[in-house]
């Protein structure tokens, strides 16, 4: 009999990955109420259905752009502790091959009239459509569609590449895997901060295109960051649930997430209350009326309560004490409020969009409870989401066990 | 009233990874520690000994909460009670306008008075006299004190010493200062 070359550290054979059936169905499942409610939402009009859309879109493709981000900064700055875990993410940036389906879907509504206001053809003048008009260069129906095919490009591309490496690694276990995914992560940096800052612009804040802001790009980023740490710490939670990474994955990675969830609750937290307070303090019309209409009624306690409870108040003193971010049961909790939250910002955004009555005063054209329905297409999307993460996952092994960091992954301690 | 000196045994390391297994291996044969001296922060050291989680961190949250209400309390005494003065058409009460300084004196308490806290914790301050076993352990050596109790075992603490490649190991008590002793001259 003999020994297998490895580390003590390391398995002996690669454990594979295989997704039992019921999860794949649940998944799957998760497209009936999904797309019911999406069906139910056309009921508040068409432009609820497509707003609806339109985020859940936005909303599962942030993961697919956390994923991408946590593999980059992860590979430019030696991230080693997160080596025994980064079989996930990458499954995670597999999506982005599938998620320009639905914005496909967004681009069908735009041609259709509906969403943006600069994709429709503006008739009679007003100060309004001179504004509107202003913005055409970048603002119009074939650059947003040229721009939607780059980003995607680039996405899909660069984080590809990356995980064709690292798993190339698994079976010769060169370094020089290593050192080219750091190439590419290099560059992919760079083209990740302005297409995520630009892709923000198009598909969300141009659907108020005569708002101004310079922090909506990482507005998102701080959202996306966010979240997609909630969902990171639930998919490895579903794994050891399933009965893999037992042994690796310990409390002290959990430790790491934990920070990480904590620390971007409170990035997003002062983003978001920056952009809102240099507004408010400035109080010039064309900045406030966005937050007029969701200051002044209802809305206010989705974007002004509801929205830093969930995403700030409750990540922030759950995950304070130490113990807390190394209990799964609590970090799993913390991460499922935080995607709960995520949803009430992108919704307290796209529902309400200011229209002016009868005095000129902005006023929100949709309450919350017409608009709850538009859920829908991000139950939806989350079941291909987490169907392409499962299928992804079952395509490698579950340890990246030549990965030079992999040792110091697996002692990793807090 | 100073305390009464602790009888101590301390063993003399030049190694990180000697000290951290020396302190292991002590603990392990039930050794109590007096303390252990490192000259730079030495990661898993604190578990090592087996010490609790540290405290001061809730010198830093109860610290962070008086600054806040410190800042919170004071604007509104400032600008809504004592002399309301109309800001850029603001309400008398500017709830947003308060969160910028009650973040920053949030984590200036807090912070401020983390280092006061460890500081007393550790009964430093400013003009101290140094108090060490041994002369390096502030520059490249790692000292290990253990307690002289009743059922001190001095050959089990040597032989453990002297596995982990100790270079020196003396009989002090708590009240001995290397820092009094003559200058050796050629000693780096």
């Amino acid at each position: 009999m003999t020994t297998p070359e490895t580390h003590p550290a390391q398995p002996a054979t690669p454990p594979a990955f295989v997704a039992p059936a019921i999860a794949k169905i649940a998944a799957g499942a998760l497209l009936v109420p999904g797309l019911a409610l999406f069906g139910l939402s056309f009921a508040f009009g068409k432009e609820v259905a497509w707003a609806g859309w339109l985020m859940g879109s936005w909303y599962v493709l942030g993961f697919a752009l956390f994923a991408s981000f946590f593999l980059t900064i992860n590979a430019l700055a030696s991230g080693g502790w997160a080596a025994v875990i980064k079989r996930v993410p990458e499954a995670m940036t597999r999506y982005f091959a599938f998620g320009i389906v639905p914005f496909g879907v967004v681009a069908f509504a735009m041609w259709g009239g509906h969403l943006y206001e600069w994709a429709v053809p503006h008739e009679g003048g007003g100060l309004h459509a001179e504004l509107i008009h202003h913005k055409e260069p970048w603002l119009n129906k074939t650059g947003w569609l040229l721009r939607t095919l780059l980003y995607f490009g680039l996405w899909t591309g660069f984080t590809w590449l990356m995980v064709r490496h690292s798993r190339a690694q698994d079976v010769d276990g060169d370094l020089k895997h290593t050192w080219a995914v750091r190439k590419l992560a290099a560059p992919f940096g760079i083209v990740f901060g302005l297409s995520v800052t630009f892709a923000s612009i198009d598909y969300i804040k141009s659907l108020e295109p005569t708002w101004f802001s310079t922090m909506f790009g990482v507005y998102q980023f701080a959202g996306i960051i966010q979240s997609g740490f909630a969902m990171l710490v639930l998919l490895l939670v579903l794994l050891r649930a399933g009965g893999h990474m037992r042994e690796h994955v310990n409390e002290n990675h959990y430790h790491n997430l934990g920070i990480w969830l904590l620390s971007s609750s409170v990035f997003w937290a002062y983003i978001w209350f920056c952009q809102f307070m240099l507004i408010w303090y400035s109080n010039i019309p064309e900045e406030t009326q966005h937050y007029f209409v969701r200051w002044n009624g209802p809305w206010f306690w989705v974007s002004f309560i509801l929205n830093p409870l969930l995403n700030f108040a409750i990540p922030f003193l759950v995950l304070l004490p130490r113990p807390h971010k190394r209990n799964l049961k609590i970090l799993s909790g913390a991460a499922l409020v935080v995607l709960a939250g995520r949803f009430v910002d992108l919704w307290q955004w796209v529902a309400p969009r200011p229209v002016f009555n009868d005095h000129h005063l902005p006023v929100p054209s949709t309450t919350p409870w017409e608009t709850i329905f538009t859920v829908g297409p991000v139950l939806a999307l989350s079941g291909v989401f987490l169907f392409i993460v499962m299928k992804a996952m079952e395509g490698a092994p579950l340890f990246a066990r030549k990965d030079p960091f992999f040792d110091e992954s697996v002692h990793h301690h807090l | 009233m100073p305390k009464p000196p602790v009888p101590l045994f301390c063993g003399v390391f030049s190694d990180e990874d000697d000290t951290l297994e020396a302190t292991k291996a002590c603990r392990e044969a039930g050794f109590e520690f007096y303390d252990v001296y490192a000259p730079y922060a030495v990661h898993g050291l604190d578990r090592a000994m087996g010490l609790p989680f540290s405290k001061v961190t809730w010198v830093t949250f109860c610290f962070g909460a008086l600054g806040m209400t410190i800042a919170l309390s004071g604007m509104t005494y400032a600008s809504w009670w004592d002399w309301p003065l109309n800001v850029g058409g603001k309400e008398a009460l500017p709830f947003p306008a308060f969160v910028p300084i009650t973040f920053e004196l949030t984590v200036l308490i807090g912070g401020v008075c983390t280092m006061l806290g460890m500081f007393a914790m550790c009964l430093l301050f400013p003009g101290k006299k140094a108090l060490l076993l041994h002369k390096g352990q502030t520059d490249d050596k790692f000292v290990i004190a253990l307690k002289k109790g009743e059922n001190f075992n001095e050959q089990k603490a040597r032989e453990i010493f002297t596995r982990h490649h100790a270079e020196e190991m003396h009989h002090r008590d708590s009240h001995y200062n290397a820092a009094d002793e003559p200058a050796t001259g050629g000693a780096a």
